[in-house]
């Protein structure tokens, strides 16, 4: 590090030794493993979870960080979520300096309070309490108590001591307090031993604790984080939530939960029972009858997140739906069920953790998991997936949004745990096609033909449908890698079915796209398609390699240059063979044109952590061959022309 | 762009213009109007609003006052689904805690077009509302209209009715898609003083104003004897003015690249409150600059706070002061103490501050709050500094003729030491003495002194400039082509950034990003960064480069191995508002080269000299050079201003076009 970390490190060294008098956050306490690689050390956590009845359970937390430099600030503030289910009883918070000694202490008036809710949403009732000691003589200390209740016991927190990369965590510990007759799970990752018993008046506690846990580095495309530490999870098998009562012994008593939350909510008014006859009666194939009533509800409703008490749960009926024209996922997906039940078509409610790349999940243990809900309509062999918040995507096709994870299928016997597909290498594919001509005054006038077909075609659809004509061309003028170019035109064609296309053509002027220097001409042949991807090189990997998205890219590309050029230097063919993927690229330069081809193969899957160097190895060869240039050199007859 | 103030004047041009000839009317929807699919105006517009119109007139209430009453009604055509969040409404409105704006009288109806007639859907207002408490001054009401689908046409009116005279609304002509009408009428009384401001660059299709005769009935509870009250009513008769301003044809609002703040080219038009006159009791509201500084340095009141050193002055100030003689020593002691060692929490100058001694507790507290400590520190230490406010530039531009509520937003400090005058800026850690971040050169800046001293902080006064010298010999050892080093003294603003990323990575952050700066992948080790804590001068960072390639018969070279640009910065191939670039730039690099042992140059860039124009407003000079065994290339590109107009948009881009072909040749060198 450099001279001007000088006077943190001093305080810092200062702090080592521990003198009498000192409280006990004092930073000349924690030891050197501890200090290791930590932006952050926790010195302590309490957390208390007591059940008193299905309807009521308190949960208190003290914990103290001490933070060591200012990339730990992001840890500094306390954050602490409210709405109808949880209410907050109490907070309090202290600031330690360097030495241990209080500085200040929470007032309440500086709490700040605010409304926590999401863009989309016309009405939610999360709110959040915030609070930040703003204090920058590093280290110092935040010790937090925090109590909250619940009137319900749905909903457990995990307890995951360490939260974040480059944090160590000296001690926390977590007792979970019932009355006897309650029961509940848990499962634990990297947590050895089991909890420690004991009978306490009126019932059982359990208690959990982890000492010394070392701070974690985080690095490129590990498992997921509630896998790489420590972290418990737990979950009730009785609950009751908003009057409402369950249990989650198996996924099965979990959905049917859901099913008592969605009894009777898909009553449809007259007017538009006969609208949806008179669309879906005439036609014979299911699959047809659910894309005609997809596209219906796609052109009748749109999304708008209404959560209000139970409604974080429970969809609106589908009366309102059909009145106001506007849901939420849990809504619009009831409603789109109601539709095709009036048609005696089956589909199922189904529940599922949304986002692209979110993988984790535990499917051994029946628990609420999930964000979002989707519909499934059971067919003869498969089964056709519709997502419901959407007004553009075809019948049929989950994007990377919600497919290929486990999913909780709601239908009349309870839940079953199903997976939604998976779009792999034969699906998501960029096939371009580039013909180009290179001018005598360096201009490359360039027509490209690209299907963008599977999730490779997600950020495509969007664009198309989400952004005037104006606002596509302003980001084709953003984003294309040349140094100084025109979009003459451009035009997107979609084809809308299970498996959905973009065609995008491309007409495009790019000014002094080769260089040329006295007689030689440089041109890079790999027109349009580069990788980007570089990763840093790591001889102490120590997770495994998750690759998740898998995708195939071809391009072939002509060029045809000014006449009077010979090749003075061709880049050599390549071609790559891996257990992470195939890359092939060859060019070759004849008469007065360059023909290049270019292949990439990227698998999927988890690979052991000393794959890494290679995988390191394999993006940055494919890094130098995306950028190969190919060296023309001007014939000596055609120059003594002049 | 144009901004105009004028205060309303009594005296009105009766009969100066003639109503418009057509106006929009909200009369019924026609199903021609409905199974329209696209407008001339942009035919790919997701939604475009049909006409739209505000009126705020002043209405007597029963508090024994006058409240503003806003009404708006909007039609707007959705066309696409991406267009459906304009048919959720969000209405803003203020509250001092006690008293709320309110919203009333809301009607709001779809219509659609449905087997070739038109259904109509009315939301009901009762059960449509929702409140928000975003912030303690700020409660938003929202409805979405229902069955909205592509194609339906929505139409909705409410009114606010407001106490706060001085929140008269403001009106947005443009917005994120094209309208195609726009109005705004606004019925003032002659005892209430508005300023009027005005911005964009879009003309009026109508803009009237005329005067009548008007009354305002006020009703108040007066107290008869104890606890008894009646109802009392005033008329008042004065002249009311009534404005309209009407504007046609709006293409929507589009942000460009390389603008300080996109909310400067908006055409809108807001209104301040600046005096009551009779029959209320004269006030000016305010109306000069010294008038605001003095109103303004009343509300920080930090004088008679200043007085109780005892209970705010921190006390290692005795070390931080240690070893100070010169005033310059001194104000340089106090300012990187307070830079250094306190937090800032953030900007927001609105609330309550925090007393002096709480910040000198917490160590911490916003922009104003660090600078007032900064400035009560230096005050007391015996120095004169005064308090400057500004507009920073994503904050827009400041209006210099009469202050406006609300655009000064930011505070930084003037300090005179040993004769010289300092701006300072103690809620940046990585700010030299003296320096503000281009943020602040934004025009207009106003000392908080009796006079009010105007300032101008310009970006066309501050350069950015860059220097990186590179040698190359011939190889140290076997299997290494060639060896290089090169210092880079980066620019004053770049080295904020640098200083910020050792600090949080340490070189280590750097080594990764010279990696990706650097050409030809090259190998870059013992990097050295130099007056990392001299906040006050730019960073030199220095390092070895090593290029192992395979020395073959022809060596291919990019001599400039730290390109600025690699691409054009200037995208778009049009432009309508000027670009506007923080500093003025001056670069530049030298190269000088060993030829490597047993070759000889084949080919090597030719010299070039590219100018933006005849003024050498932005000047290129790129030169190469071989002497004996020696390569030397050096270019320099100066930019001496900082705003182009549009017009200047195509010669600019072509100038920055020249310089990166140039900048990406190379040289050969071939086996002799």
């Amino acid at each position: 590090m450099g001279k001007y970390l000088i006077i943190s490190c001093c305080w810092f060294f200062m702090g080592m030794t521990v003198f009498a008098g000192d409280g006990e956050y004092a930073v000349g306490r924690i030891s050197p493993g501890m200090l290791k690689g930590a932006n952050v050390v926790k010195r302590s956590e309490e957390i208390r979870y007591e059940i008193s009845s299905l309807t009521k359970a308190r949960l208190y937390r003290k914990f103290a960080l001490t933070i060591l430099n200012e990339n730990g600030d992001n840890h500094s503030e306390l954050v602490v979520h409210y709405d109808k289910f949880r209410s907050v009883k109490s907070i309090e918070g202290k600031l330690f300096d360097a030495f241990g000694k209080e500085i200040k202490s929470l007032k309440n008036k500086d709490i700040d309070d605010r409304s926590n809710v999401s863009g989309v949403s016309l009405m939610e009732d999360n709110r959040v309490k915030l609070h930040n000691f703003y204090y920058r003589i590093y280290p110092y200390t935040i010790e937090y108590e925090v109590v909250l209740e619940f009137n319900n016991t749905l909903v457990f927190y995990p307890w995951l001591p360490q939260p974040a990369e480059m944090f160590s965590v000296e001690k926390s510990g977590i007792t979970v307090v019932c009355p006897s007759w309650y029961s509940f799970q848990y499962k634990t990752f990297n947590y050895s031993g089991a909890p420690l018993v004991s009978e306490v008046k009126d019932g059982k506690s359990y208690y959990w604790e982890v000492k010394e846990l070392k701070a974690i580095k985080s690095e490129y495309a590990t498992p997921e984080w509630e896998v790489l530490t420590t972290s418990v999870f737990f979950k009730p098998l009785e609950f009751e939530f908003g009057g409402y009562k369950g249990s989650m012994n198996t996924w099965n008593e979990l959905g049917k939960f859901q099913l008592q939350l969605n009894e009777g909510r898909d009553k449809l008014p007259e007017a538009v029972k006969l609208e949806v006859h008179r669309l879906a009666d005439p036609v014979k194939d299911n699959r047809d009858k659910v894309r005609i009533l997809y596209e219906y509800l796609q052109k009748n409703t749109r999304y708008i997140s209404v959560q209000l008490g139970i409604g974080g749960l429970q969809p609106f009926d589908a009366s309102y739906v059909a009145k106001n024209a506007y849901g939420d996922c849990k809504a619009l997906t009831n409603y789109m069920y109601s539709l095709l039940k009036e048609v005696n078509v089956k589909s199922c409610y189904t529940q599922i953790k949304s986002g692209r790349g979110e993988n984790f999940f535990m499917p051994d243990f029946p628990c609420d998991q999930f964000d979002h809900i989707i519909l499934c309509v059971p067919m003869s062999k498969d089964s056709m997936w519709l997502e419901c918040t959407s007004q553009t995507l075809p019948a049929g096709y989950l994007s990377g949004f919600t497919s290929d994870r486990y999913a909780l299928l709601v239908d009349e016997n309870g839940g079953h745990l199903v997976r939604t597909p998976k779009y792999g290498i034969r699906e998501n594919l960029q096939l371009r096609r580039v013909s180009a001509v290179l001018d005598e005054d360096d201009n490359l006038q360039l027509n490209s033909a690209t299907v963008y077909s599977g999730l490779q075609q997600d950020s495509y659809h969007s664009l198309i449908n989400g952004l005037s004509k104006d606002k596509v061309k302003e980001i084709l003028h953003e984003q294309l890698d040349f140094a100084t170019y025109e979009v003459n035109s451009f035009d997107y064609r979609e084809t809308r079915s299970v498996l959905p296309e973009v065609e995008e053509k491309l007409d495009i002027s790019v000014s002094n796209y080769a260089t040329i220097t006295g007689k030689r001409l440089f041109i890079v042949p790999n027109v349009m398609t580069r990788t980007y991807r570089r990763l840093t090189p790591n001889e102490d990997r120590k997770y495994d390699i998750e690759l998740g998205f898998e995708y195939k890219d071809v391009d072939t590309v002509e060029i045809s240059i000014p006449a009077g050029y010979s090749a003075e230097s061709v880049p050599a063919d390549i071609s790559l063979s891996t257990k992470f993927g195939n890359y092939q690229c060859r060019v070759n330069f004849e008469g007065n044109r360059i023909r290049y081809y270019r292949s990439i193969e990227h698998f999927s899957g988890t690979f052991p952590a000393k794959d890494y160097a290679e995988l390191v190895k394999f993006y940055d060869a494919m890094y130098k061959a995306d950028r190969n240039k190919l060296v023309l050199v001007k014939n000596e007859t055609a120059s003594k022309g002049f | 762009m144009r901004i105009f103030l004028f205060c309303v004047l009594v005296t009105v041009t009766q009969g100066a213009f003639a109503q418009p000839a057509s106006g929009f009317n909200f009369g019924d929807i026609t199903e021609a109007d409905l199974s329209r699919r696209s407008y001339s105006i942009d035919t790919s517009a997701p939604a475009v609003v049909l006409g739209e119109s505000g009126s705020t007139r002043v209405v007597g209430n029963s508090e024994g006052g006058f409240s503003l009453e806003f009404k708006i009604r909007r039609r707007i055509h959705i066309l696409k689904s991406s267009a459906y969040d304009k048919a959720t409404v969000s209405v803003d409105l203020y509250t001092d805690g006690e008293t709320d704006e309110k919203i009333s009288s809301l009607r709001a109806y779809t219509y659609n077009l449905e087997g070739g007639k038109i259904t109509e859907t009315k939301l009901n207002p009762k059960s449509a509302i929702f409140t928000e408490n975003i912030s303690r001054n700020l409660l938003r009401k929202k409805f979405a209209l229902a069955g909205v689908k592509e194609g339906s046409v929505i139409d909705y009116e409410y009114t606010v009715t407001s106490d706060f005279l001085f929140n008269l609304q403001p009106w947005y002509f443009q917005g994120d898609i094209p309208c195609l009408w726009s109005e705004y009428n606004a019925s003032l009384p002659q005892f209430l003083d508005y300023m009027m401001l005005q911005q964009g660059s879009l003309p009026y299709f109508a803009e009237t104003n005329s005067e009548r005769q008007g009354a305002y009935e006020v009703q108040y509870a007066k107290e008869v004897y104890a606890g008894k009250t009646v109802n009392e009513r005033v008329e008042v008769t004065c002249m009311i003015a009534d404005y309209r301003w009407v504007m046609k044809d709006i293409p929507a609002f589009r942000a460009e690249a390389f603008t300080s703040s996109p909310e400067n080219f908006v055409s809108k038009l807001h209104f301040q409150l600046s005096a009551f006159r009779a029959p209320l009791q004269e006030k000016s509201i305010l109306a000069t600059w010294p008038e605001y500084t003095t109103d303004l340095l009343k509300g920080l009141d930090f004088i008679n706070e200043m007085e109780n050193a005892g209970e705010w002055w921190p006390s290692d100030m005795k070390t931080v002061l240690k070893g100070t003689s010169t005033e310059t020593e001194i104000a340089k002691a106090i300012y990187n103490y307070v830079r250094q060692y306190y937090t800032c929490s953030g900007d927001n100058l609105a609330g309550k501050r925090v007393s002096l001694k709480k910040i000198a507790a917490a160590k911490s507290g916003n922009n104003l709050e660090l600078n007032l400590l900064l400035l009560a520190l230096l005050r007391y230490a015996g120095l004169k500094a005064d308090p400057v406010m500004l507009s920073t530039k994503p904050h827009g531009i400041s209006t210099e003729t009469n202050p406006v509520i609300g655009q000064l937003n930011y505070m930084v400090c003037r300090v005179s030491a040993d004769g010289d005058d300092w701006f300072l800026d103690a809620s940046h850690p990585f700010m030299g003495f003296g320096k503000l971040s281009p943020d602040c050169y934004n025009g207009q800046a106003r000392v908080l002194n009796r006079e009010a001293t105007l300032l101008h902080l310009t970006a066309d006064q501050l350069t950015e400039s860059d220097q990186a010298e590179v040698f190359i010999s011939g190889a140290e050892q076997a299997g290494t082509l060639w060896t290089g080093h090169i210092k880079h003294q980066y620019g004053y603003y770049a080295s904020e950034k640098i200083r910020e990323q050792v600090k949080k990575e340490g070189n280590q952050g750097l080594s990764k990003e010279l990696a990706d700066i650097v050409e030809e992948d090259l190998l870059t080790d013992s990097i050295e960064v130099t007056r990392l804590e001299n906040t006050e001068e730019p960073v030199n960072v220095s390092y070895r480069i090593r290029n192992e390639k395979e020395a073959g018969g022809i060596i291919y070279m990019s001599p400039v191995l730290i390109p600025h640009y690699r691409q054009n910065p200037l995208k778009s191939e049009n432009r309508q508002y000027p670009v506007e670039l923080p500093y003025k730039i001056s670069q530049l690099y030298k190269l000088t080269m060993e030829i490597p042992e047993g070759y000889i140059v084949d080919d090597l860039p030719a010299p070039v000299l590219v100018k933006l124009n005849e003024k050498n407003e932005a000047v290129f000079d790129y030169k190469t050079a071989v002497a004996g065994k020696v390569i030397t290339l050096t270019y320099s590109l100066e930019i001496a201003k900082t705003t182009f107009r549009p017009e200047e948009y195509n010669a600019l881009r072509d100038f920055f076009s020249k310089m990166v072909a140039k900048l990406g040749e190379q040289i050969v060198f071939k086996k002799k």
